[in-house]
């Protein structure tokens, strides 16, 4: 009963309390936006690459390497020489290695250059490798092998001809149709930057660099090891045996012949994360302040209802409802407008994500689950309310008193 | 044990101060036997309003005694008293009696609520709305939908739901016109007649005194003073 009169009074009170409401409804949004973000761009990022021991590239920084070698972000600011990456696979303790080379684009999308073992030994997640949706690796210099994002934005199949520029932009003044492409496979969606990446062979990437006169007399007279490239600009390395890791680092890294960096992807992304986590903790501390006044603003609506209220509160006390009943039916109010206010704001949050994520993965690289229920998301609600009730205590208190000097004046 | 009291109610050495007032109501003994109905009148100011308030149980009183039966409300805590008052007092105001929010029944359904008794039946509430002269369709109405003289009958529906042992009425007729008085106060007598509940009515109109078997000035049973330190112990 105290229940339907709770909800009858908020909406006899409609302007007011939908206004507190909407403001309530922003917040908890951007809280559980804020909260849902950390959780899923924690995930999607250690998820991108598992089962690698190194990343070798060019001197820069750590973060640098990493950011580009597997997340695909910024520019490699210099290559190494093919014969490091040739080196490298004869080493001893060495099981296999994947060479990258970066600097193309397709229609906005990074072009990486590779080789087969890209798609054998690549893993992501708990250790997963690259399955095909469709087709298979490449095989002759004009294959090329899609991320699951590509085709399915670019709306492409099978066997279709796409055309590869030179640089990063999606259009490019050096598109020419001398190097169709053919689309040989497309790879089951990962949830890592490999969905949004076009895959070509080595000897691709030195093709399209080519002039097309080049080219052409190229393909025509079958010279494809002219083609071998001098520079790749970075390269994946799985050991046989763990404890080799640093030994093999500390070698490399003091390589007389090039000038090597090689980084534990682990310890890259640990500094990713401090580098992420201030940002986290500003963002968690914003969102938390936002509810604040909110919640200053629930308790601000119900206290000033409380002037015009004296009346039913007078009522209710002759009706025999103690001072504590007046205390619960305010706490009730504000949790009523909050829970409702919560469930919007889930929802909301939840369509926004349904929404956006194909904007959110092509343009930031962020691979959002839509369903936002986690544990965390139910211990952050039952704080919510707890502040609420925190908020409500006020009025409630004010409910209280007044309800015990009621006095029945006619 | 004290034997079962005739009077439904009765009060002795009655003393009550404003927390934040010089003023002090001073009542003499008085009761009430069961099932009467007493007129009690006085100015505005007289005090009127504060005895009813504390014959309801929702203000204590500094000192003395208020027992309603064989319930003194001054023993009970408070908790209790707020229970008592919703089993067996029933209460009219001038003005403020319903909450505007909520449709009739369910403020009538409230007062059930706090008496902790069952749902409301269709049984005990049709032959209330006959005697109120009250269609069943206003049930689902908003309060604030209603004329004055329906807020005033469904008042009393909603005072008498619980058929309480006593009745506090205070210038329930204020608002009315002259017609519409007799009309409530010939209504009013009706329905306590078949509920056998004794009544306390306060107003200052005495053309309503003609309806009581008593009268009483409030004058004769309160009076105020100023602080006097010493008189309460």
């Amino acid at each position: 009963m105290l229940r339907v009169v709770a909800w009858r009074s908020l909406r006899s009170r409609k302007k007011t309390v939908i206004l507190t409401f909407l403001s309530l409804l922003v917040s908890m949004s951007v809280l559980l936006t804020v909260e849902h973000l950390r959780a899923q761009a924690k995930d999607s990022f250690n998820r991108s690459i598992s089962g690698t021991d190194l990343i070798v590239g060019a001197p820069s920084g750590e973060l640098n390497l990493l950011l580009y070698a597997v997340f695909r972000m910024g520019n490699p600011t210099n290559n190494i020489s093919y014969a490091s990456f040739e080196m490298l696979g004869e080493q001893k303790s060495v099981a296999w290695t994947i060479p990258i080379s970066l600097g193309d684009s397709h229609r906005g999308f990074r072009v990486l250059g590779t080789s087969g073992d890209y798609f054998t030994h690549f893993k992501y997640a708990q250790n997963r490798t690259l399955s095909f949706a469709n087709g298979e690796p490449f095989s002759l210099l004009f294959d090329v092998v899609l991320g699951a994002e590509v085709a399915k934005s670019l709306s492409y199949e099978l066997g279709d001809e796409i055309v590869i520029s030179h640089g990063l932009g999606a259009t490019s003044f050096h598109n020419h149709d001398n190097a169709p492409f053919t689309i040989k496979g497309i790879l089951e969606p990962t949830g890592t930057p490999v969905d949004k990446t076009v895959h070509v062979s080595l000897a691709a990437i030195e093709a399209i660099h080519l002039a097309p006169s080049q080219l052409t007399q190229i393909v025509e007279q079958q010279q494809f090891d002219v083609l071998e490239p001098s520079t790749i600009t970075a390269v994946l390395v799985g050991l046989d045996n763990k404890f080799a890791t640093f030994a093999l680092q500390r070698q490399l890294n003091n390589y007389p012949n090039d000038r090597l960096m090689a980084v534990l992807p682990g310890v890259a992304m640990t500094q990713l994360w401090q580098l992420m986590g201030n940002v986290e903790n500003i963002l968690r501390v914003i969102a938390a302040l936002v509810l604040l006044s909110s919640l200053f603003g629930l308790a601000t609506m119900l206290l000033a209802s409380m002037n015009e209220r004296s009346t039913e509160i007078a009522v209710l006390r002759t009706l025999g409802a103690s001072p504590l009943t007046l205390f619960q039916l305010i706490v009730y109010e504000a949790l009523l407008v909050a829970i409702l206010a919560f469930a919007a704001s889930y929802a909301l949050v939840s369509a926004a994500l349904v929404v956006l994520s194909d904007w959110l993965s092509q343009s930031y690289g962020l691979f959002l689950s839509a369903n936002i229920f986690s544990s965390e998301i139910l211990i952050l609600a039952a704080l919510i309310f707890v502040a609420v009730i925190v908020a409500a205590l006020a009025p409630a208190i004010d409910a209280y008193r007044r309800a015990l000097q009621t006095q029945l004046s006619g | 044990m004290p034997e079962k009291s005739q009077n439904a109610v009765s009060m002795s050495n009655l003393v009550f101060r404003y927390p934040s007032s010089p003023s002090v109501l001073h009542c003499e003994n008085w009761s009430l036997p069961k099932g009467e109905r007493v007129f009690l009148y006085g100015d505005s100011g007289s005090g009127k309003s504060t005895l009813l308030s504390l014959l309801s149980g929702i203000t204590q009183p500094s000192s003395g005694t208020i027992c309603l039966g064989n319930t003194c409300l001054n023993d009970l805590p408070s908790a209790q008293l707020d229970q008592y008052r919703a089993n067996n007092i029933g209460v009219v105001f001038q003005q403020f009696n319903l909450i505007p929010y909520l449709s009739v029944l369910q403020n009538v359904q409230l007062a059930a609520h706090f008496a902790q008794s069952s749902e409301v039946s269709a049984s005990r509430l049709t032959p209330m709305l006959e005697n109120l002269k009250l269609s069943s369709d206003l049930l689902e109405k908003q309060v604030s939908q209603l004329s004055v003289g329906q807020k005033q009958r469904v008042a009393i529906m909603r005072a008498l739901i619980n058929s309480p042992e006593l009745l506090l009425i205070d210038e329930p007729t204020s608002a009315l016109d002259a017609n519409a008085r007799d009309g409530f106060m010939q209504m009013l007598m009706s329905m306590e007649e078949t509920q056998q509940t004794s009544m306390i009515f306060v107003s200052h109109d005495q053309a309503l005194r003609g309806y009581f078997d008593q009268q009483v000035a409030i004058d004769n049973i309160c009076h105020w003073s100023k602080d006097t330190q010493g008189d309460a112990c």
